[in-house]
């Protein structure tokens, strides 16, 4: 069953249109993520479901219940969708425990509930600390465990991470993502993180131009994007034009199998895409004859970012290719350079 | 901040800035001092005095109360909602402030001379007031992350108990800050008082020393009225140092999508547009009103012009003294935290719960026990009204020069500069606006002030608020509306920079 369902929906605010015919359903349980760049209408759609704005056409169903037809709107304190904004956004008059406690009838502001949610986001000690007295990461999970107490159908995230520095941010998004899994609820995350969103959802949906470019697991995405530009938003790519043919494409690079057979035979043009560590780069001795030159490496340590100049009859082109931190050439090198698995072609 | 030591000039200049702040206290106890604790008991033990107390805190109760909803539900109306024309109402609601009290109460009682006692007192207070209610609570309501209330709506509650359980919780300080404001108001306010016969401490210290029969029992009732001011200033203090509920994290802000009226719209207009016209509308109807029929009758005085140049050449000293008095004390309590500066910053905050008229009677007091050479003149009444708005500027330049890095100066000392021309080049260009806020402020309360002036004025020394006075007492209206009108006007303008500084640094 779905637990949401999103169809057609559009919203302007005044003359700027944000989202146009939007569609996406997230089956129940799962741990969703909506990508895109800033400004690209993901915290409106967030908004959308929380109920904070109504659709202008369309219609937005939670649970199978139908929320907002663009006529009939349902309240957000009617739609039992949890809600972490920003910055956790706690209240800052209360304490933690009151915080965790706010949605909570008023019978049962003091039953455990509110304490067995503040140890399951491991903050267990800390009920009687105002919101100023926490940290960031800690901040994040008293919302998390505020937006959890009214046992919500379903959870929004609305950037919760970005805040946080880079070491805390791998640890908290691990443990939220732990915790919303283990509780089976369906969690929407939006960001603009695509290691975020690639690492942590189960289904990512890649929101472009006020609609929804493509979802799928993140492994769909990242291997077989739908065009150049999606490939390109999800991680470095090479573009090669290639000639295609059922099974093979004829690129610079030599023959390439295709990740999956086209579905006609007749040959035509078209590109194929490559990500850096798809391509293999050896020391000359041994691989046979060099065919490109290294202009610059960027060097991480685990890995290294390679830019190659690789030779061509038809004029010399640019590869970006990633390879071991060991396995780093120099730069002046002249090295060789092979695609080492099949390729995806659009 | 770091802690330097504090240059001596600097210290002492503020040294001088506390002495004069402290002078009212000082000469107010040793009057008090002379009296024999029998006569203290006699006249504290009156049941005059138990009255003017119930009237005083009956009314501070009661003002206070009705300013906060009267204040919550215009910047409810101007900040949330989608009521049309918000810059022009927030001005419109923000300008009582600059028609002085006994202005507005003159313009009521005029029209409706039975408007006496508690209800008249309640009624025109209010409407003057609430403003110090409106400013704070608007700024919260703009102010509050939406997120916090949508997070509310998220979890379950209906619009009414988001407001109860999480924007009143907010509210709560600073409006309680504004209902103290109120009441250091109330309890110093003598002229509106005195014309809605409404007698509180204020209006019986002015009596009792007029008739002059007795200057103990003034004396008294000064530091009963100074011990209750003092209290609500406490109470004020507390409720801003507590009010910070700063926004935690440091993400963008989302901006707030305005309740939609709808077919409500009248009902708020008609509701700001009461509360306009009642505040701002019926004195300044009542000062056309008179103005007209007072030059039918009698010619204009050239005592208007006179009395114009005395009140602005007044009011540009008193700015510029108090000005300079304030800034090495905001200087030393910001920049140069210690012990000195400690007690020094204390000292002109007990300025803060003394009224005009114990500051005036005070002075006056000092001028005739210690230098009569003083007593009557110019440079009395001009250090007068920089002990009584030197808490004021002070209010005006702390946040400016909170806002500065000392790093300028220390970067203007690395160029080669010595540590007067680096301030003079540095820090006090980055100051001329908080500056001018500050003079302004002392400016317009100036022109506007009336008990201190009654009492300390040099005989002759007529400015527009005592030659006001004096003709409504005879209750010459037409003669007395144009020294008002000019009042108003002037202090409208530094009001209107003063409201568009406000609003500016509010959105």
């Amino acid at each position: 069953m779905s637990a949401i369902r999103i169809t057609g929906v559009s919203k302007s605010f005044g003359p700027v249109s944000v989202l146009r015919k939007l569609s996406l359903e997230i089956p129940s349980g799962t741990f969703a993520a909506v990508l895109g760049v800033s400004g690209c209408g993901k915290s409106t759609l967030l908004r959308l479901l929380a109920g904070f704005d109504a659709i202008d056409a369309g219609a937005i169903e939670i649970g199978g219940t139908l929320v907002d037809d663009g006529a009939r709107h349902v309240a957000p304190n009617h739609r039992r969708v949890g809600y972490v904004p920003q910055e956790g956004a706690l209240f800052p008059h209360l304490d933690v425990r009151a915080n965790v406690a706010f949605g909570l009838p008023r019978a049962e502001r003091g039953a455990p509930r509110a304490d067995e949610l503040i140890a399951l986001v491991g903050l267990d000690g800390l009920q009687q600390r105002r919101p100023h007295e926490l940290s960031g990461g800690q901040q994040q999970r008293v919302a998390l465990a505020r937006a959890l107490a009214t046992k919500p159908d379903v959870v929004l995230l609305d950037e919760p991470f970005s805040a946080l520095d880079p070491e805390l941010r791998t640890s908290m998004r691990a443990e939220v993502r732990a915790t919303l899994k283990g509780l089976g609820t369906t969690t929407v995350l939006v960001t603009h993180d695509q290691e975020e969103a690639l690492s942590c959802a189960d289904l990512v949906a890649v929101l472009r131009d006020g609609t929804i470019s493509q979802a799928g697991s993140p492994r769909e995405l990242y291997l077989t994007p739908r065009n150049v530009e999606l490939a390109r938003f999800l991680g470095e790519a090479n573009i090669l034009p290639a000639r295609l043919e059922a099974r093979q494409a004829h690129t610079q690079l030599g023959p390439l199998m295709l990740r999956a057979p086209r579905g006609e035979d007749s040959p035509c043009d078209g590109v194929v895409v490559l990500r850096p560590e798809e391509l293999r780069i050896a020391a000359v001795n041994g691989s046979g004859p060099a065919n490109a030159v290294v202009t610059s490496v960027e060097y991480y340590g685990h890995d290294a970012r390679v830019e190659l100049l690789c030779d061509h009859p038809g004029g010399a082109f640019v590869l970006v290719a990633r390879t071991t931190g060991i396995d780093a050439p120099e730069v002046g090198e002249r090295v060789v350079c092979a695609a080492q698995s099949s390729a995806h072609a659009l | 901040m770091r802690r330097t030591r504090a240059p001596s000039v600097l210290l002492l200049a503020g040294l001088l800035t506390a002495a004069l702040s402290l002078i009212p206290i000082v000469f107010l106890g040793l009057e008090v001092h002379h009296i024999a604790l029998a006569d203290v008991k006699r006249l504290l033990l009156r049941s005059h005095v138990a009255d003017l107390l119930g009237n005083t805190l009956g009314l501070v109760v009661a003002a206070s109360l009705l300013s906060a909803v009267v204040g919550i539900a215009a910047a409810w109306c101007v900040e949330r909602t989608d009521v049309p024309g918000r810059r022009i109402w927030m001005m419109l609601l923000v300008l009582p402030l600059a028609v002085p009290e006994f202005v507005s109460s003159f313009g009521w009682v005029s029209f409706f001379p039975t408007m006496h006692g508690f209800w008249g007192a309640l009624f025109v207070t209010v409407l003057a007031y609430y403003p110090f209610v409106f400013l704070p609570a608007a700024a919260v309501l703009r102010g509050i992350d939406p997120a916090l209330e949508e997070t509310g709506r998220s979890l379950g509650l209906g619009p009414w108990a988001t407001f109860w359980r999480i924007t009143m919780p907010l509210l709560r300080l600073p409006v309680l800050g504004g209902a103290l404001i109120i009441a250091l108001h109330l309890l110093a306010e003598y002229g509106a008082f005195a014309q809605l016969r409404f007698p509180t401490f204020a209006t019986e210290i002015y009596a009792e020393y007029e008739i002059g029969f007795d200057g103990a029992s003034a004396a008294l009732l000064s530091l009963v009225l100074v011990a209750l001011s003092l209290l609500f200033l406490t109470g004020e203090v507390l409720a801003r140092g507590r009010a910070r509920y700063a926004r935690i994290g440091s993400g963008a802000q989302r901006t707030r999508t305005r309740i939609a009226l709808g077919r409500r719209t009248p009902v708020a207009l008609a509701g700001l547009g009461t509360l306009s016209g009642l505040s701002l509308g019926v004195p300044l109807a009542a000062l056309v009103y008179w103005v007209q029929r007072g030059s039918s009758s009698t010619l204009p005085s050239a005592s208007v012009v006179g009395a114009t140049m005395t009140t602005l050449e007044l009011s540009l000293a008193a700015a510029i003294l108090t000005v300079a008095l304030a800034l090495p004390v905001a200087l030393l309590a910001i920049r140069h935290r210690g012990v000195a500066s400690g007690l020094i910053e204390r000292s002109t905050y007990i300025a803060r719960a003394l009224p005009g008229v114990v500051i005036g009677l005070a002075l006056v007091s000092f001028s005739i026990r210690s230098a009569e050479w003083l007593y009557q003149s110019v440079v009395l009444l001009v250090v007068g009204y920089a002990i009584l708005f030197l808490p004021l500027a002070l209010i005006a330049i702390r946040g400016p020069i909170a806002q500065l890095a000392p790093r300028m100066e220390d970067v203007a000392r690395s160029l080669g500069l010595g540590p007067l021309r680096a301030f003079v080049r540095t820090t006090l260009p980055m100051l001329r606006s908080g500056l001018g806020a500050a003079a302004g402020l002392v400016f317009l309360s100036t022109v506007t002030e009336l008990t201190g002036t009654l009492l300390l004025r040099p005989t002759g020394t007529e400015t527009l608020a005592t030659q006001f006075w004096t003709y409504t007492a005879n209750l010459a209206y037409g003669a007395a509306a144009p020294y008002a009108a000019i009042m108003v006007a002037i202090a409208a303008l530094p009001a209107y920079l003063l409201i568009r500084r406000l609003d500016m640094t509010g959105t």
